[in-house]
Protein backbone atom coordinates (compact mmCIF):
# COMPACT_ATOMS: atom_id res chain seq x y z
CA UNK A 1 0.00 0.00 0.00
CA UNK A 2 1.48 3.20 -1.10
CA UNK A 3 -0.52 5.43 1.80
CA UNK A 4 1.54 3.06 4.32
CA UNK A 5 4.86 4.11 2.96
CA UNK A 6 7.30 5.47 5.70
CA UNK A 7 7.38 9.12 3.75
CA UNK A 8 3.35 9.61 3.15
CA UNK A 9 2.98 8.58 6.90
CA UNK A 10 6.03 11.14 7.86
CA UNK A 11 4.20 13.42 5.42
CA UNK A 12 0.48 13.05 7.41
CA UNK A 13 1.94 13.57 10.69
CA UNK A 14 3.66 16.63 9.85
CA UNK A 15 1.84 18.62 7.89
CA UNK A 16 0.52 20.80 10.50
CA UNK A 17 4.15 21.72 10.74
CA UNK A 18 3.79 22.89 6.90
CA UNK A 19 1.24 25.17 7.71
CA UNK A 20 3.15 26.37 10.44
CA UNK A 21 6.33 26.77 9.01
CA UNK A 22 4.19 28.47 5.79
CA UNK A 23 3.08 30.90 7.90
CA UNK A 24 6.05 31.84 10.27
CA UNK A 25 8.20 32.36 6.98
CA UNK A 26 5.29 34.63 5.75
CA UNK A 27 4.97 36.54 9.36
CA UNK A 28 8.88 37.07 9.50
CA UNK A 29 8.61 39.02 5.79
CA UNK A 30 6.11 41.38 6.62
CA UNK A 31 7.09 41.37 10.48
CA UNK A 32 6.95 44.90 12.10
CA UNK A 33 5.82 46.39 9.04
CA UNK A 34 2.67 48.40 9.43
CA UNK A 35 1.25 47.54 5.60
CA UNK A 36 2.14 43.50 6.27
CA UNK A 37 1.03 41.44 3.68
CA UNK A 38 -0.35 43.99 1.37
CA UNK A 39 2.80 44.75 0.48
CA UNK A 40 2.78 41.50 -1.67
CA UNK A 41 0.59 43.44 -3.69
CA UNK A 42 1.84 47.11 -3.44
CA UNK A 43 5.50 45.78 -4.16
CA UNK A 44 4.45 44.55 -7.84
CA UNK A 45 2.07 47.03 -8.51
CA UNK A 46 4.95 50.16 -7.25
CA UNK A 47 7.84 48.27 -9.57
CA UNK A 48 5.44 48.23 -12.45
CA UNK A 49 4.53 51.46 -12.22
CA UNK A 50 7.56 52.59 -12.33
CA UNK A 51 8.96 50.31 -15.42
CA UNK A 52 6.16 51.59 -16.98
CA UNK A 53 7.05 55.13 -16.98
CA UNK A 54 10.60 54.32 -17.76
CA UNK A 55 9.82 51.91 -20.31
CA UNK A 56 6.73 52.91 -22.12
CA UNK A 57 9.29 55.95 -23.59
CA UNK A 58 12.06 53.63 -24.74
CA UNK A 59 9.77 50.50 -25.83
CA UNK A 60 6.52 52.26 -26.67
CA UNK A 61 6.12 50.46 -29.70
CA UNK A 62 7.58 47.18 -29.22
CA UNK A 63 5.18 45.94 -26.35
CA UNK A 64 1.41 46.40 -26.46
CA UNK A 65 0.26 46.68 -22.81
CA UNK A 66 3.63 46.86 -21.11
CA UNK A 67 2.08 47.12 -17.19
CA UNK A 68 0.66 43.19 -18.06
CA UNK A 69 3.83 42.04 -19.67
CA UNK A 70 5.93 42.85 -16.70
CA UNK A 71 4.00 41.93 -13.99
CA UNK A 72 3.32 38.27 -15.37
CA UNK A 73 7.88 38.48 -15.85
CA UNK A 74 7.98 39.95 -12.52
CA UNK A 75 5.36 37.59 -10.37
CA UNK A 76 7.08 34.77 -12.04
CA UNK A 77 10.20 35.75 -11.36
CA UNK A 78 9.57 36.46 -7.37
CA UNK A 79 7.76 32.98 -7.06
CA UNK A 80 11.23 31.67 -8.40
CA UNK A 81 13.90 34.00 -7.02
CA UNK A 82 12.04 34.08 -3.44
CA UNK A 83 11.04 29.79 -3.19
CA UNK A 84 14.82 29.27 -4.41
CA UNK A 85 16.73 31.43 -2.35
CA UNK A 86 14.53 30.93 0.96
CA UNK A 87 15.25 26.75 0.17
CA UNK A 88 18.83 27.61 -0.09
CA UNK A 89 18.71 29.16 3.53
CA UNK A 90 16.30 26.77 4.74
CA UNK A 91 18.29 23.85 5.97
CA UNK A 92 21.22 26.74 7.10
CA UNK A 93 18.66 28.91 9.28
CA UNK A 94 16.87 25.61 10.92
CA UNK A 95 20.01 24.27 12.05
CA UNK A 96 18.97 25.24 15.89
CA UNK A 97 15.71 23.17 14.94
CA UNK A 98 17.38 20.09 13.07
CA UNK A 99 19.71 19.44 15.96
CA UNK A 100 17.71 19.17 18.51
CA UNK A 101 14.48 17.34 17.65
CA UNK A 102 13.46 14.86 14.34
CA UNK A 103 11.50 16.61 11.42
CA UNK A 104 11.57 15.13 8.44
CA UNK A 105 14.45 18.22 6.74
CA UNK A 106 12.88 18.56 3.22
CA UNK A 107 9.78 20.30 4.95
CA UNK A 108 12.04 23.73 5.70
CA UNK A 109 12.94 23.46 1.83
CA UNK A 110 8.89 23.05 1.17
CA UNK A 111 7.99 25.23 3.72
CA UNK A 112 9.80 28.57 1.40
CA UNK A 113 8.77 27.40 -1.59
CA UNK A 114 5.14 26.98 0.06
CA UNK A 115 5.15 30.43 1.21
CA UNK A 116 6.59 31.96 -2.20
CA UNK A 117 3.41 30.09 -3.99
CA UNK A 118 1.16 32.03 -1.12
CA UNK A 119 2.58 35.42 -1.57
CA UNK A 120 2.56 34.36 -6.06
CA UNK A 121 -0.80 33.28 -5.39
CA UNK A 122 -1.87 37.41 -3.78
CA UNK A 123 0.24 39.08 -6.51
CA UNK A 124 -2.24 37.14 -9.13
CA UNK A 125 -5.08 39.56 -7.68
CA UNK A 126 -3.18 43.03 -8.61
CA UNK A 127 -2.00 40.84 -11.85
CA UNK A 128 -5.71 40.33 -12.90
CA UNK A 129 -6.32 43.67 -11.36
CA UNK A 130 -4.03 45.67 -14.00
CA UNK A 131 -5.49 43.18 -17.11
CA UNK A 132 -9.43 44.39 -16.27
CA UNK A 133 -7.90 48.32 -15.74
CA UNK A 134 -6.08 47.96 -19.22
CA UNK A 135 -9.06 45.91 -21.23
CA UNK A 136 -7.04 42.68 -21.61
CA UNK A 137 -9.36 40.32 -23.32
CA UNK A 138 -9.97 37.08 -21.15
CA UNK A 139 -10.41 33.42 -22.60
CA UNK A 140 -10.57 30.43 -22.26
CA UNK A 141 -7.14 30.21 -22.49
CA UNK A 142 -6.71 31.40 -19.41
CA UNK A 143 -6.42 28.50 -17.68
CA UNK A 144 -4.02 27.10 -19.34
CA UNK A 145 -1.94 29.67 -17.45
CA UNK A 146 -2.14 26.97 -14.87
CA UNK A 147 0.12 24.84 -16.65
CA UNK A 148 3.27 26.99 -16.59
CA UNK A 149 2.46 28.14 -13.32
CA UNK A 150 2.87 24.15 -12.26
CA UNK A 151 6.01 23.49 -13.92
CA UNK A 152 7.01 26.85 -12.86
CA UNK A 153 6.82 25.66 -9.02
CA UNK A 154 7.90 22.21 -10.08
CA UNK A 155 11.33 24.04 -11.29
CA UNK A 156 11.43 26.34 -8.20
CA UNK A 157 11.51 23.08 -5.76
CA UNK A 158 13.88 21.52 -7.49
CA UNK A 159 16.58 24.33 -7.44
CA UNK A 160 15.58 24.66 -4.12
CA UNK A 161 16.32 21.49 -3.51
CA UNK A 162 19.64 21.53 -5.19
CA UNK A 163 20.19 24.53 -3.67
CA UNK A 164 19.53 23.72 -0.33
CA UNK A 165 21.61 21.05 -0.11
CA UNK A 166 24.64 22.10 -1.90
CA UNK A 167 24.65 24.90 0.07
CA UNK A 168 25.10 23.26 3.85
CA UNK A 169 28.57 22.13 2.13
CA UNK A 170 29.81 25.20 0.21
CA UNK A 171 28.33 28.20 1.59
CA UNK A 172 29.70 30.33 -0.59
CA UNK A 173 27.18 29.54 -2.72
CA UNK A 174 24.38 31.74 -0.78
CA UNK A 175 26.46 34.82 -2.09
CA UNK A 176 26.75 33.37 -5.71
CA UNK A 177 23.66 32.67 -6.17
CA UNK A 178 22.33 36.57 -6.00
CA UNK A 179 24.56 37.05 -9.14
CA UNK A 180 22.61 34.30 -10.77
CA UNK A 181 19.22 35.55 -9.86
CA UNK A 182 20.33 39.32 -11.25
CA UNK A 183 21.11 37.89 -14.15
CA UNK A 184 18.61 35.23 -14.69
CA UNK A 185 16.49 38.28 -14.19
CA UNK A 186 18.03 40.05 -16.94
CA UNK A 187 18.30 37.46 -19.55
CA UNK A 188 14.64 36.15 -19.39
CA UNK A 189 13.16 39.03 -20.69
CA UNK A 190 11.09 40.06 -17.43
CA UNK A 191 10.99 43.68 -18.48
CA UNK A 192 12.04 44.85 -21.87
CA UNK A 193 10.72 43.19 -25.02
CA UNK A 194 12.46 39.58 -26.35
CA UNK A 195 12.71 41.32 -29.85
CA UNK A 196 15.58 43.94 -28.81
CA UNK A 197 17.81 40.94 -28.32
CA UNK A 198 19.89 40.57 -31.29
CA UNK A 199 19.65 37.53 -33.26
CA UNK A 200 22.64 35.68 -32.69
CA UNK A 201 21.88 36.00 -28.93
CA UNK A 202 18.14 34.73 -29.15
CA UNK A 203 19.70 31.03 -28.42
CA UNK A 204 19.98 31.96 -25.02
CA UNK A 205 16.61 32.95 -24.57
CA UNK A 206 15.10 29.90 -26.27
CA UNK A 207 17.33 27.47 -24.06
CA UNK A 208 16.36 29.32 -20.97
CA UNK A 209 13.75 27.16 -19.32
CA UNK A 210 12.73 30.36 -17.05
CA UNK A 211 11.79 32.17 -20.31
CA UNK A 212 9.96 29.35 -21.81
CA UNK A 213 7.64 29.67 -18.86
CA UNK A 214 7.19 33.47 -18.05
CA UNK A 215 6.18 33.23 -22.54
CA UNK A 216 3.81 30.72 -22.15
CA UNK A 217 2.00 32.45 -19.74
CA UNK A 218 1.89 35.72 -21.56
CA UNK A 219 0.68 34.03 -24.52
CA UNK A 220 -2.29 32.69 -22.92
CA UNK A 221 -2.98 35.21 -20.93
CA UNK A 222 -1.72 38.68 -23.14
CA UNK A 223 -2.69 37.35 -26.56
CA UNK A 224 -5.52 34.73 -25.79
CA UNK A 225 -3.83 31.77 -27.82
CA UNK A 226 -2.82 28.80 -26.79
CA UNK A 227 1.10 28.94 -26.31
CA UNK A 228 3.56 26.38 -28.04
CA UNK A 229 3.66 23.24 -26.40
CA UNK A 230 6.98 22.59 -27.39
CA UNK A 231 8.16 25.63 -25.66
CA UNK A 232 6.19 24.01 -22.42
CA UNK A 233 7.28 20.71 -22.49
CA UNK A 234 10.54 21.63 -22.51
CA UNK A 235 10.31 23.60 -19.23
CA UNK A 236 8.79 20.88 -18.01
CA UNK A 237 11.38 18.61 -18.74
CA UNK A 238 13.85 21.12 -17.43
CA UNK A 239 11.41 21.34 -14.27
CA UNK A 240 11.08 17.28 -13.83
CA UNK A 241 14.69 16.73 -14.31
CA UNK A 242 15.76 19.55 -11.78
CA UNK A 243 13.01 17.91 -9.34
CA UNK A 244 14.48 14.31 -9.77
CA UNK A 245 18.34 15.54 -9.10
CA UNK A 246 17.37 17.67 -6.33
CA UNK A 247 15.04 15.02 -4.68
CA UNK A 248 18.07 12.27 -5.26
CA UNK A 249 20.97 14.84 -3.95
CA UNK A 250 18.80 15.81 -0.70
CA UNK A 251 18.20 12.41 -0.17
CA UNK A 252 21.30 10.94 -0.06
CA UNK A 253 23.06 14.02 1.83
CA UNK A 254 20.38 14.67 4.29
CA UNK A 255 22.42 12.37 6.78
CA UNK A 256 25.39 14.72 6.13
CA UNK A 257 23.84 17.67 7.01
CA UNK A 258 24.17 18.09 11.20
CA UNK A 259 27.85 17.56 10.40
CA UNK A 260 28.25 20.38 8.71
CA UNK A 261 25.59 22.68 10.99
CA UNK B 1 31.74 13.01 30.86
CA UNK B 2 33.18 15.19 28.64
CA UNK B 3 32.14 13.26 24.86
CA UNK B 4 30.90 10.34 26.62
CA UNK B 5 28.75 10.40 24.13
CA UNK B 6 25.44 10.55 26.19
CA UNK B 7 24.40 13.26 23.36
CA UNK B 8 25.03 11.54 20.45
CA UNK B 9 23.11 8.57 22.12
CA UNK B 10 20.40 10.76 22.42
CA UNK B 11 20.43 11.94 19.06
CA UNK B 12 20.96 8.71 17.65
CA UNK B 13 17.72 7.45 19.11
CA UNK B 14 15.44 10.30 18.91
CA UNK B 15 16.31 10.08 15.00
CA UNK B 16 18.18 13.62 14.75
CA UNK B 17 21.07 11.57 13.57
CA UNK B 18 21.70 8.60 11.26
CA UNK B 19 24.02 6.05 13.25
CA UNK B 20 27.47 5.76 10.97
CA UNK B 21 26.95 1.64 12.59
CA UNK B 22 24.09 -0.36 13.50
CA UNK B 23 20.49 0.39 13.92
CA UNK B 24 18.38 1.75 16.21
CA UNK B 25 15.00 0.13 17.45
CA UNK B 26 12.36 1.95 18.81
CA UNK B 27 8.89 0.60 20.02
CA UNK B 28 6.48 3.66 20.45
CA UNK B 29 6.16 7.27 20.01
CA UNK B 30 9.39 9.50 21.18
CA UNK B 31 8.93 13.13 22.61
CA UNK B 32 12.72 14.56 23.09
CA UNK B 33 13.88 16.99 25.32
CA UNK B 34 16.74 18.17 24.18
CA UNK B 35 17.44 21.32 23.99
CA UNK B 36 13.99 22.70 25.65
CA UNK B 37 14.04 26.48 24.06
CA UNK B 38 14.71 25.64 20.45
CA UNK B 39 11.92 25.87 17.69
CA UNK B 40 10.68 28.50 19.64
CA UNK B 41 10.40 32.12 18.07
CA UNK B 42 10.87 34.94 20.10
CA UNK B 43 8.62 37.29 17.66
CA UNK B 44 5.81 34.51 18.40
CA UNK B 45 3.33 35.40 21.70
CA UNK B 46 3.73 32.06 24.26
CA UNK B 47 0.36 31.40 23.17
CA UNK B 48 1.74 30.92 18.79
CA UNK B 49 4.92 29.46 20.35
CA UNK B 50 2.68 26.49 22.21
CA UNK B 51 1.26 25.57 18.47
CA UNK B 52 4.72 26.40 16.38
CA UNK B 53 6.37 24.04 19.01
CA UNK B 54 3.61 21.45 18.96
CA UNK B 55 3.76 20.91 15.24
CA UNK B 56 7.46 20.20 15.52
CA UNK B 57 6.94 17.41 17.69
CA UNK B 58 4.93 16.21 15.34
CA UNK B 59 1.09 17.03 16.42
CA UNK B 60 -1.66 17.75 14.69
CA UNK B 61 -3.57 20.93 15.32
CA UNK B 62 -6.98 19.84 16.51
CA UNK B 63 -4.85 17.61 19.03
CA UNK B 64 -2.64 20.76 20.30
CA UNK B 65 -5.86 22.76 20.93
CA UNK B 66 -7.29 19.97 22.91
CA UNK B 67 -4.48 20.18 25.06
CA UNK B 68 -4.14 23.90 24.81
CA UNK B 69 -5.42 24.33 28.54
CA UNK B 70 -3.60 21.65 30.30
CA UNK B 71 0.08 23.22 28.82
CA UNK B 72 -0.66 26.97 29.78
CA UNK B 73 -2.05 25.71 33.27
CA UNK B 74 1.21 23.61 33.84
CA UNK B 75 3.31 26.55 32.46
CA UNK B 76 1.82 28.80 35.13
CA UNK B 77 1.68 31.49 32.35
CA UNK B 78 -2.07 32.44 31.81
CA UNK B 79 -1.39 35.66 32.68
CA UNK B 80 1.64 36.08 30.16
CA UNK B 81 0.45 33.56 26.98
CA UNK B 82 -0.13 35.95 24.85
CA UNK B 83 3.07 37.80 25.19
CA UNK B 84 5.87 37.60 23.25
CA UNK B 85 8.09 35.04 24.10
CA UNK B 86 11.25 38.02 23.39
CA UNK B 87 9.82 39.22 26.83
CA UNK B 88 9.77 36.16 28.47
CA UNK B 89 12.72 35.32 31.02
CA UNK B 90 14.41 31.81 30.53
CA UNK B 91 12.88 30.11 33.39
CA UNK B 92 9.76 31.19 31.45
CA UNK B 93 10.00 29.77 28.00
CA UNK B 94 11.41 26.54 29.82
CA UNK B 95 8.61 26.55 31.95
CA UNK B 96 6.51 26.78 28.47
CA UNK B 97 9.09 24.30 26.84
CA UNK B 98 8.78 21.35 29.37
CA UNK B 99 4.50 21.78 29.52
CA UNK B 100 4.67 21.50 26.14
CA UNK B 101 6.72 18.28 25.98
CA UNK B 102 5.16 16.78 28.70
CA UNK B 103 1.56 17.92 28.33
CA UNK B 104 1.40 14.76 25.27
CA UNK B 105 1.41 11.63 26.28
CA UNK B 106 4.18 9.85 24.59
CA UNK B 107 6.00 5.95 25.17
CA UNK B 108 8.91 7.26 25.61
CA UNK B 109 10.56 10.27 26.32
CA UNK B 110 13.89 11.78 26.42
CA UNK B 111 15.84 14.13 28.87
CA UNK B 112 18.35 15.26 28.99
CA UNK B 113 19.21 17.20 32.26
CA UNK B 114 16.06 19.47 31.60
CA UNK B 115 14.84 19.01 35.26
CA UNK B 116 16.55 22.03 35.88
CA UNK B 117 14.59 24.66 34.64
CA UNK B 118 12.67 27.34 36.21
CA UNK B 119 12.73 27.91 39.91
CA UNK B 120 13.03 25.59 42.97
CA UNK B 121 8.93 25.27 42.79
CA UNK B 122 9.00 24.31 39.07
CA UNK B 123 11.57 22.30 39.65
CA UNK B 124 9.63 19.71 42.02
CA UNK B 125 6.55 20.26 40.15
CA UNK B 126 8.09 19.32 36.69
CA UNK B 127 9.97 16.18 38.58
CA UNK B 128 6.76 15.26 40.14
CA UNK B 129 5.79 14.95 36.60
CA UNK B 130 8.35 13.28 35.31
CA UNK B 131 7.47 10.48 38.21
CA UNK B 132 3.57 10.78 37.34
CA UNK B 133 4.86 9.73 33.79
CA UNK B 134 6.89 6.90 34.90
CA UNK B 135 3.44 5.35 36.50
CA UNK B 136 1.68 5.52 33.57
CA UNK B 137 4.22 3.44 32.08
CA UNK B 138 6.57 5.95 30.20
CA UNK B 139 9.98 5.00 29.27
CA UNK B 140 11.86 7.45 30.03
CA UNK B 141 15.74 8.21 29.12
CA UNK B 142 17.24 10.48 31.53
CA UNK B 143 20.65 11.92 31.27
CA UNK B 144 22.68 13.26 33.93
CA UNK B 145 25.43 14.28 36.46
CA UNK B 146 23.37 14.56 39.06
CA UNK B 147 23.89 10.80 40.66
CA UNK B 148 20.93 11.82 43.27
CA UNK B 149 18.42 12.75 40.59
CA UNK B 150 19.78 9.50 38.63
CA UNK B 151 18.62 7.46 41.82
CA UNK B 152 15.51 9.22 42.21
CA UNK B 153 14.08 8.61 38.83
CA UNK B 154 15.29 5.75 37.48
CA UNK B 155 15.51 1.95 38.12
CA UNK B 156 18.31 0.77 35.29
CA UNK B 157 21.54 2.91 34.21
CA UNK B 158 24.34 3.11 31.68
CA UNK B 159 27.35 4.21 32.61
CA UNK B 160 29.26 5.67 28.97
CA UNK B 161 32.81 6.89 29.18
CA UNK B 162 34.36 7.69 25.78
CA UNK B 163 31.28 6.55 23.33
CA UNK B 164 31.57 3.18 25.46
CA UNK B 165 29.48 1.46 27.94
CA UNK B 166 31.50 0.49 30.84
CA UNK B 167 28.48 -1.26 33.17
CA UNK B 168 24.61 -1.42 32.91
CA UNK B 169 22.23 -2.79 35.44
CA UNK B 170 20.15 -1.62 38.38
CA UNK B 171 20.60 2.11 38.97
CA UNK B 172 22.08 1.30 42.31
CA UNK B 173 24.98 -0.78 41.35
CA UNK B 174 26.10 1.34 38.65
CA UNK B 175 25.85 4.39 39.97
CA UNK B 176 28.17 3.10 43.18
CA UNK B 177 30.66 2.04 40.73
CA UNK B 178 30.89 5.33 38.84
CA UNK B 179 31.08 7.23 42.45
CA UNK B 180 34.04 5.42 43.01
CA UNK B 181 35.85 5.63 39.93
CA UNK B 182 34.95 9.46 39.57
CA UNK B 183 36.88 9.68 43.45
CA UNK B 184 39.66 7.93 41.66
CA UNK B 185 39.93 10.76 38.91
CA UNK B 186 39.03 13.49 40.43
CA UNK B 187 40.94 16.11 42.06
CA UNK B 188 40.75 16.96 45.79
CA UNK B 189 40.97 20.58 47.37
CA UNK B 190 40.17 22.68 50.33
CA UNK B 191 39.62 26.11 50.94
CA UNK B 192 39.92 27.70 53.99
CA UNK B 193 36.82 29.37 55.42
CA UNK B 194 36.43 32.53 57.47
CA UNK B 195 39.16 32.46 60.39
CA UNK B 196 37.33 34.97 62.67
CA UNK B 197 34.01 32.59 62.81
CA UNK B 198 36.30 29.35 63.87
CA UNK B 199 35.72 28.72 67.35
CA UNK B 200 37.53 25.41 67.57
CA UNK B 201 41.30 24.61 68.45
CA UNK B 202 41.92 21.60 66.33
CA UNK B 203 44.84 19.89 65.41
CA UNK B 204 45.99 19.71 61.59
CA UNK B 205 45.23 16.26 60.82
CA UNK B 206 42.71 15.31 62.79
CA UNK B 207 40.83 12.22 61.77
CA UNK B 208 37.24 13.20 59.60
CA UNK B 209 34.08 11.58 58.29
CA UNK B 210 33.05 12.10 54.67
CA UNK B 211 29.54 11.79 53.92
CA UNK B 212 28.47 11.80 50.11
CA UNK B 213 26.17 14.26 48.71
CA UNK B 214 26.83 16.83 50.94
CA UNK B 215 27.11 20.55 49.10
CA UNK B 216 30.36 21.17 47.32
CA UNK B 217 32.45 24.36 46.58
CA UNK B 218 35.28 25.22 44.30
CA UNK B 219 38.53 25.67 46.34
CA UNK B 220 42.34 26.04 45.06
CA UNK B 221 44.53 24.28 47.43
CA UNK B 222 45.43 20.65 46.94
CA UNK B 223 45.62 18.38 49.55
CA UNK B 224 46.66 14.76 50.45
CA UNK B 225 44.49 12.27 51.93
CA UNK B 226 45.59 9.26 53.96
CA UNK B 227 43.18 6.73 55.39
CA UNK B 228 42.88 6.21 59.34
CA UNK B 229 46.22 4.43 59.45
CA UNK B 230 48.03 6.93 57.78
CA UNK B 231 48.71 5.36 54.77
CA UNK B 232 48.13 6.46 51.06
CA UNK B 233 44.76 4.65 49.87
CA UNK B 234 43.41 4.63 46.61
CA UNK B 235 40.41 7.07 46.19
CA UNK B 236 38.16 4.66 44.89
CA UNK B 237 38.44 2.07 47.80
CA UNK B 238 37.19 5.02 50.25
CA UNK B 239 33.41 4.56 50.85
CA UNK B 240 30.82 6.49 52.81
CA UNK B 241 31.70 6.81 56.42
CA UNK B 242 35.43 6.13 56.01
CA UNK B 243 37.68 7.92 58.56
CA UNK B 244 40.59 10.08 56.64
CA UNK B 245 43.50 12.08 57.30
CA UNK B 246 43.39 15.25 55.54
CA UNK B 247 47.46 16.61 54.92
CA UNK B 248 48.67 19.92 53.56
CA UNK B 249 51.31 22.37 53.97
CA UNK B 250 49.60 24.89 54.92
CA UNK B 251 47.18 23.58 56.94
CA UNK B 252 47.16 25.72 60.12
CA UNK B 253 45.87 25.01 63.69
CA UNK B 254 42.62 26.55 64.93
CA UNK B 255 41.11 27.01 61.65
CA UNK B 256 38.07 25.66 60.41
CA UNK B 257 38.45 24.15 56.82
CA UNK B 258 36.07 22.64 53.94
CA UNK B 259 37.03 19.69 52.01
CA UNK B 260 35.67 20.05 48.42
CA UNK B 261 35.68 17.05 45.57
CA UNK B 262 35.54 18.97 42.50
CA UNK B 263 34.75 16.94 39.54
CA UNK B 264 36.01 19.49 36.87
CA UNK B 265 34.06 20.67 34.21
CA UNK B 266 31.91 19.49 31.63
CA UNK B 267 30.23 20.43 28.17
CA UNK B 268 26.46 20.32 28.14
CA UNK B 269 25.12 19.82 24.41
CA UNK B 270 25.77 23.48 22.92
CA UNK B 271 29.12 23.35 24.30
CA UNK B 272 28.84 25.53 27.66
CA UNK B 273 31.04 24.79 30.27
CA UNK B 274 29.14 23.91 32.77
CA UNK B 275 30.07 22.75 36.83
CA UNK B 276 28.67 19.56 37.86
CA UNK B 277 28.11 19.28 41.70
CA UNK B 278 27.81 15.59 41.52
CA UNK B 279 29.83 13.89 44.30
CA UNK B 280 31.37 16.06 47.10
CA UNK B 281 31.76 16.47 50.63
CA UNK B 282 32.06 19.35 52.45
CA UNK B 283 33.63 18.65 56.09
CA UNK B 284 35.71 20.37 58.85
CA UNK B 285 37.98 19.42 61.87
CA UNK B 286 36.38 18.40 64.56
CA UNK B 287 37.26 18.15 67.77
Amino acid sequence: MISDHRFIANFEKYRYLLVQLIKRDIQVKYRNSMLGIFWSFLEPLLTMIMFTIIFSYIFKRDIPNFPVYYLIGRVAFSLFQSGTTGAMKSIIGNSAILRSVYVPKYLFALATVGSAFVTFLLSLIILVAVMIVTNVQFTIYVIFASLPVLVLLLMTLGVGLILATVTVFFRDIEHLYGVFTMLLMYGSAVFYPATIIPAKWQFLLEINPFYAIISCMRTVLMNGTLYNTGELLYATVFAIVSLVIGMALFYKYQNKFLLHL
Amino acid sequence: MNGAGKSTLLKVISGVIKPTEGDVSIKGSIVPLLELGSGFDPEYTGRENIFLKGSLLGYSREYLELKYDEIVEFSELEEFIDVKLKNYSTGMSSRLAFSIATAVNPQIMILDEVLSVGDAKFREKSLDRMKTLLDQDVSVLFVSHTLQQVRDLCNKAIWLENGRVIMQGSVDEVCDSYERSVLLKEKIYVKSSDPRKNDAKVPVDKDIILTFNAPIKVGTNWVELLSANRTSVPLEKYVDGDKVIIKHPKLQHGMRYNLHLHTGCFEDMEGNKVNTHSTGFTTEFKD
